[in-house]
């Protein structure tokens, strides 16, 4: 950084390449030798009207009297200014750093450093509920894009000084910055560790998602199609999290708050399950794990008995199966696979569609697969069902709807190849990698696998909270993850 | 990272599993004949496998260390020998419960499938769980238990109204008694897979009771449907298990034979597994790809000549040669080694 004021906004202009929304605001502050100062900032970044009241009128009328560059910028920074934050500035790429954050930039000729003061107003989405976990009797609030956001939402839930931000930046070009948030006495040392360890490694030029670093936050030589990365955009949800010792990493920008470690189990809970009664919880909970099941199973068991074992139909049902596959031209693997394909079509052409034509996939659609293949005789009303009542079942688990839905179709071929016992074996081949999955060191079946009584509490039923607030749960303390206590 | 070793009860969970899967796979036709008999064979058998736990678990009390990983310790030249002994022992085991099973697929499933397909096929998914380590395997095998325990309740409830204790009868029948004491000590086996383990310092002669007395449980509801349910009907089919699922009858649910189908599969899918982890763990190649695919190969090669050769058959699946074999492993050999290092054992 250089003393002379108009160096160093040439200098800024330069690294900001004469952009167009580079502002400079010129002004010489009230003293016996006319200092000269500029404040810099970004348009759309800052408010207008707080850089105007609490930036610029306080200068403007304060007299520095014969205070030398280095001195006015001290009276500045302790007596003139009436923002919150304010934060010296030592280079100018920090200038920049802060620039780009919404901050306001003080320069004054002749000094050597700068300030940066907090006058953050861009445009950002208010609170909202998120839309992809919606919930009938919890929150309605949802992570928005901007951070600081982010983290009032979390510390408006956990009023404790245990709750802990760090700050990390990553991408090279984007400076992304990140808050990895934990619990200072509940969260795993090693875990946390890991997690440092594991975002310094992200060499990134660009992120822009929270999901551009779950690649660098997955274990290593443990793929799957199974993520050990979780990630949420409810407060609640997240708050929850961090009281069992996970780690949530919060990326500006982006509403999706990473938590780690993830486990298969957690797929099935909801906030709604710890706000109903327990046997309603229960209930919605194995609802959740049939649903899965049948998501991923039915189109495949359903091909394996069509071809292989029709006698395990029963007689009535067998008939009427039978009577229906008797008319499509194609075999039943075929066909299955076909209207699974034109399925994942049509959803993925509704989520991308604009709304006004929403309506005519809808009405093509249902016409279409609905009425026209089958009375055609294309594909049989059975297998029509079969992959409707799975479709219908996926979105009971949304979250795990990339691996059921890949899933779904290996079963299908392997049952349509080798029938019931090529599924049994896939079905060992997935749970083999399941189990051999970890996440943050922890097995991503634990509480099944391996099985702990104790956390059966909250897997297939969830007991009363009398018998749950008991005992504190740590992931870092189920079993073949114990940590040696020192 | 954290981590720390799998647990006693899920390794003995895993081993019930295993036997699980050499329990279904048997043709039990000398059981009709008497039923007490088969029973005094069942308590041969278990005691040749309580026996054949003994020195691992000295080994493991004393040392903290499995079977495999003192004798490493103690004599690395011997090892070199011992491995191609293990090695040996768990191949043949693999090629011998693989044929097993390739026989019951391929007579109950009324599949047009070659046997060497199947065996092929089951050979590359366990190479690709044996390579995920000991400790996926045991957690995968707390899965399949459950579905285990589901399955085999279906069956025996299922057949309860098939019962018929009319043929009851107290002879005892010395040759088969001997013949029934070999296929029963085949069980044994878990003691060799047993010395392999490597797990938590706790070691519980009690959880080995359990498992002991889980597998005799077992084997006396095996053989007491396979006598009262079945009967006469029995002696004429090759597989009795599969035979009960067929017979099972809970409201007019007719696909209990398919819980059979995948019970075997799962079982022995574990079991081959676990062969191959031991293998990997006697060359010292733990959860190499190599390894596994190198000894799955050598495995299904042997498989060809057994379904080519009816002579290498006969021994491959004669009882005696098997049982002969696992408690030389088991137990020859572990109390060879605890005699000699009895001092440095007990320092």
């Amino acid at each position: 950084m250089n003393n002379s004021l108009k160096e160093n906004i040439n200098e800024l202009k330069r690294m900001f390449n004469n952009s167009a929304d580079f502002t400079v605001r010129d002004m010489k502050l009230k003293s016996q030798s006319n200092i000269n100062a500029a404040i810099i900032t970004i348009e759309g970044m800052c408010s207008k009207e707080v850089v105007a009241i609490s930036v610029i009128n306080p200068l403007l009328e304060y007299d520095f009297e014969n205070a030398d560059p280095e001195k006015a910028l001290q009276i500045i920074l302790k007596k003139v200014l009436t923002s919150s934050e304010i934060v010296e500035v030592n280079s100018l790429n920090e200038a920049v750093s802060f620039s780009t954050s919404g901050f306001a930039v003080l320069a004054v000729d002749g000094a050597s450093k700068m300030l940066a003061i907090g006058t953050q107003g861009f445009s950002f989405r208010s609170v909202s509920e998120p839309e992809s976990e919606v919930v009938q009797r919890g929150s309605r609030e949802g992570f928005t894009e901007p951070l600081r956001i982010n983290m009032t939402l979390i510390r408006r839930r956990i009023k404790s000084p245990d709750l802990v931000f760090e700050t990390v930046t990553v991408g090279s070009s984007s400076q992304t910055q990140l808050m990895i948030c934990y619990l200072q006495k509940r969260v795993s040392e090693n875990i946390l560790k890991e997690v440092r360890k594991r975002l310094a490694e992200c060499d990134l030029k660009t992120v822009l998602a929270s999901g551009y670093l779950s690649d660098y936050l997955e274990d290593k030589g443990k793929k799957s199609l199974f993520s050990g990365v979780g990630i949420s955009e409810r407060p609640d949800t997240v708050c929850g999290k961090l009281t069992e010792g996970r780690v949530a990493i919060l990326v500006d920008g982006t509403p999706a708050v990473i938590v780690v470690p993830r486990l298969f189990v957690e797929e099935f809970q909801s906030v709604d399950d710890y706000s109903n009664r327990p046997y309603y919880a229960a209930f919605i909970r194995i609802l959740k794990y049939i649903s899965f099941f049948a998501a991923v199973f039915l189109p495949g068991l359903y091909t394996a008995f069509a071809q292989f074992h029709p006698e395990y139909f029963p007689t009535g049902l067998l008939i009427k199966t039978s009577e229906a596959l008797l008319q499509t031209p194609l075999p039943v693997t075929l066909e299955v696979i076909l209207i699974i394909f034109l399925y994942e079509i049509m959803r993925e052409a509704g989520l991308r569609i604009p709304k006004p034509l929403g309506h005519a996939v809808s009405i093509v659609g249902a016409l279409v697969i609905g009425e026209s293949a089958v009375s055609s005789g294309i594909i049989s009303s059975s297998s029509l069902m079969v992959v409707a009542i799975a479709a219908i079942c996926s979105y009971v688990t949304s979250a795990l709807y990339p691996p059921i839905m890949v899933l779904r179709f290996a079963f299908v071929i392997v049952g349509g190849i080798f029938g019931l016992w090529g599924i049994v074996l896939l079905t060992c081949v997935v749970i083999i990698n399941m189990c051999g999955k970890t996440s943050f060191g922890v097995p991503y079946m634990s509480s099944l696998a391996p099985f702990s009584m104790r956390r059966m509490r909250d897997v297939f039923v969830r007991t009363n909270w009398r018998n749950l607030g008991k005992y504190t749960i740590k992931v870092q303390k189920f079993p073949e993850t114990e940590e040696n206590d020192a | 990272m954290l981590n720390s070793k799998s647990r006693f009860s899920q390794m003995m969970i895993t081993l019930f599993v295993a036997i699980l899967g050499i329990v279904l796979i048997q043709n039990y036709a000398f059981v009709n004949q008497s039923f007490l008999t088969s029973v005094f064979s069942i308590i041969i058998g278990l005691v040749v496998l309580l026996v054949c736990t003994v020195p691992s678990l000295i080994v493991k009390s004393k040392t903290d260390l499995s079977f495999a990983s003192f004798v490493r310790r103690e004599t690395p030249t011997a090892m070199v020998f011992l491995s191609m002994f293990y090695a040996l022992y768990f191949v043949y085991a693999i090629v011998l419960f693989l044929s097993k099973y390739a026989s019951v697929f391929t007579s109950t499933g009324n599949r047009s499938d070659a046997g060497f397909s199947v065996v092929f096929i089951m050979l590359a998914v366990c190479v690709f769980a044996s390579c995920r380590g000991i400790g996926a395997v045991a957690r995968c095998s707390l899965i399949f238990f459950a579905f285990a325990v589901v399955a085999l309740t279906l069956i025996f409830v299922g057949n309860i109204s098939n019962l018929d204790f009319s043929a009851f009868e107290f002879e005892l029948n010395g040759g088969q008694l001997q013949y029934g004491s070999a296929v029963f000590a085949m069980i044994a086996f878990a003691a060799v897979v047993f010395g392999f383990f490597e797990y938590n310092s706790r070691t519980r002669v009690k959880n080995t009771v359990f498992l002991v007395c889980g597998i005799g449980i077992l084997l006396f509801l095996v053989v007491f449907f396979v006598f009262f349910a079945l009967g006469n009907y029995g002696t004429m089919q090759k597989y009795q298990m599969f035979v009960l699922s067929k017979t099972a009858d809970i409201g007019g649910v007719g696909c209990i034979d398919s819980f059979h189908l995948s019970l075997c599969a799962v079982t022995i899918f574990v079991l081959v597994s676990l062969c191959l982890i031991c293998v990997g763990k006697v060359v010292d190649r733990d959860k190499s790809v190599w390894c596994m695919t190198i000894f799955a190969a050598i495995s299904y090669v042997l498989y060809l000549t057994a379904d080519y050769y009816n002579s290498v058959k006969e021994i491959i699946f004669n009882p005696y040669v098997f049982d002969v074999f696992t408690i030389l492993a088991s137990f020859v050999v572990p109390v060879i080694y605890i005699t000699i290092f009895w001092r440095r054992l007990n320092a």
